[in-house]
């Protein structure tokens, strides 16, 4: 998903859910409006790599462990490209305990562009973030691989 | 009258003579070019040579030692993560030829430190991920620190980079670099700029020509890769669909000896290093001196490194 343009109509039908929702439980006693849930970062649990659908961490996370060389395996039904994190992420947590930095790659199978996270770094939009042969980061990340040489 | 209004006017100039001395400022110089030898340290930055990847391995090394000290002293176990053999000399990258022989990626090395051509999830991790939940909060406050305390690194692209400062790992990174931050940015840094460089590259004929020539050379040795980079890549990528270590090793051999000489031939890397010295020098000199402050914290840190492994004791920053 591009960012903020994209996300706001999924946030006016989730609040606009959650909103009748609560009015549900709590009657006519307290018609407030609800804030949605706010997303973190903080959902990522340790030993994870965490992605989300859309920039500053909404829309998922999809977690991560170990190496993965095609992120089709893994559906997320938010996900426009093919209901897979494959081509989704617009965001990103290091969460790993292993001291390793993570790849993400452009192309299954470890091809063409990568950028790596460092161990406890994160990135919370990737629309501005360019893989290193200058392609954009957001929607097109489809691998992800763990490292200890984080330089390129 | 003509001569008191002349007087007038030489007093008049006289003035303003004295007035445009002291409140005009001096005509602006432009800024002095980067010395060579900064040019030759910003480039060496931005590029992984086998120095580069010895540096980046006793600081990996250290980093596990640090942190698993620290966690013993919290009563935690930590499982180091060993991150492969030391690279030899004969390690060829992307961007230079190794001296040594034989020629090497360092690919299979490091797939086997991992085991299972690296696609397991390291030992650490499935330790923490056992552990019961209610220690696992425990045991990630006592490694990273708070996941919501962090900082932010802004890059030169205008990228921005939140990371956790506290925790064992915090503690480590502060002893090898001094603080957190520059730790940091010594690995985002480089792939920062780096970026905008093989945006530079992509455009240049001069390197597009030394590239072909190198194509033409690997393609009659049998080897059918767009660029070294590309090499490297797809032999990485072996493991992953099935090849043993063993076949990887020997494949990645052979390409590595055909990539050196195809680079001797076609000067594909000497002509990189060419062109980046040319991308440097159109870059301000603010970024410049980013990078020579990256390589100046990656020699200490190193130096820390070195005392680390060696079991010296380090004194905190």
């Amino acid at each position: 998903m591009k960012g903020w343009a994209s996300l706001m109509p999924r946030r006016g039908r989730s609040v606009t859910r959650l909103g009748v929702a609560t009015a549900l439980v709590l009657g006519s006693f307290l018609m407030l409006p609800v804030a949605p849930a706010s997303a973190a970062a903080s959902d990522c649990n340790a030993t994870q790599l965490c992605v989300w659908v859309n920039i500053n961490y909404n829309g998922g996370p999809g977690r991560f462990t170990g190496s993965n060389s095609n992120w089709n395996n893994f559906p997320h039904p938010a996900c426009p490209y093919n209901g897979t994190w494959n081509n989704c992420a617009s965001s990103a947590v290091n969460d790993g305990t292993s001291g390793l930095g993570v790849q993400l790659w452009e192309t299954i199978g470890y091809h063409d562009g990568v950028f790596c996270l460092p161990q406890f770094a994160q990135v919370a939009d990737f629309t501005n973030r360019q893989f290193n042969n200058g392609h954009n980061l957001n929607d097109r990340v489809s691998a992800n691989k763990w490292t200890s040489a984080c330089h390129d | 009258m003509r001569s008191r209004s002349l007087l007038g006017w030489l007093i008049l100039s006289g003035l303003v003579t004295v007035a445009g001395c002291s409140s005009h400022p001096a005509p602006p110089t432009a800024p002095a070019p980067p010395a060579a030898a900064d040019l030759d340290i910003a480039a060496a930055v931005l590029t992984t040579d086998v120095r580069t990847l010895r540096d980046g391995w006793r600081l990996f090394s250290a980093q596990q030692k640090l942190v698993a000290e620290c966690m013993h002293s919290h009563g935690l176990q930590y499982l180091v993560t060993d991150p492969g053999p030391e690279p030899t000399a004969g390690t060829v990258t992307a961007e230079a030829i190794g001296g040594g022989r034989p020629a090497t990626y360092g690919i299979a090395a490091e797939l086997s430190a991992q085991g299972n051509g690296g696609n397991t999830i390291p030992a650490q991790d499935q330790y923490v991920r056992h552990l019961p939940l209610a220690q696992q909060g425990r045991y990630e406050q006592a490694l990273g620190g708070s996941p919501n305390a962090l900082q932010m690194l802004r890059l030169a692209s205008g990228i921005e980079v939140q990371y956790r400062t506290g925790g064992c790992v915090g503690q480590a990174r502060r002893r090898l670099f001094g603080s957190v931050e520059t730790a940091l940015r010594d690995s985002m840094v480089p792939q920062d700029v780096g970026q905008t460089f093989d945006a530079f590259l992509s455009s240049e004929a001069t390197y597009h020509s030394a590239l072909s020539s190198w194509q033409r050379c690997m393609a009659g040795a049998g080897w059918s890769y767009t660029n070294p980079r590309a090499a490297i890549k797809a032999l990485g990528s072996l493991s992953a669909q099935g090849t043993s270590l063993k076949r990887l090793s020997a494949r990645e051999t052979v390409v590595a000896m055909a990539d050196s000489r195809c680079d001797k031939r076609s000067h594909l890397r000497d002509t990189r290093r060419l062109e980046l010295t040319k991308f440097l020098r159109q870059q301000p000199n603010s970024l410049i001196q980013q990078l020579l402050r990256v390589d100046e914290a990656r020699r200490r840190a190193v130096q820390v490194a070195v005392r680390v492994l060696a079991g010296a004791p380090v004194s905190s920053p």
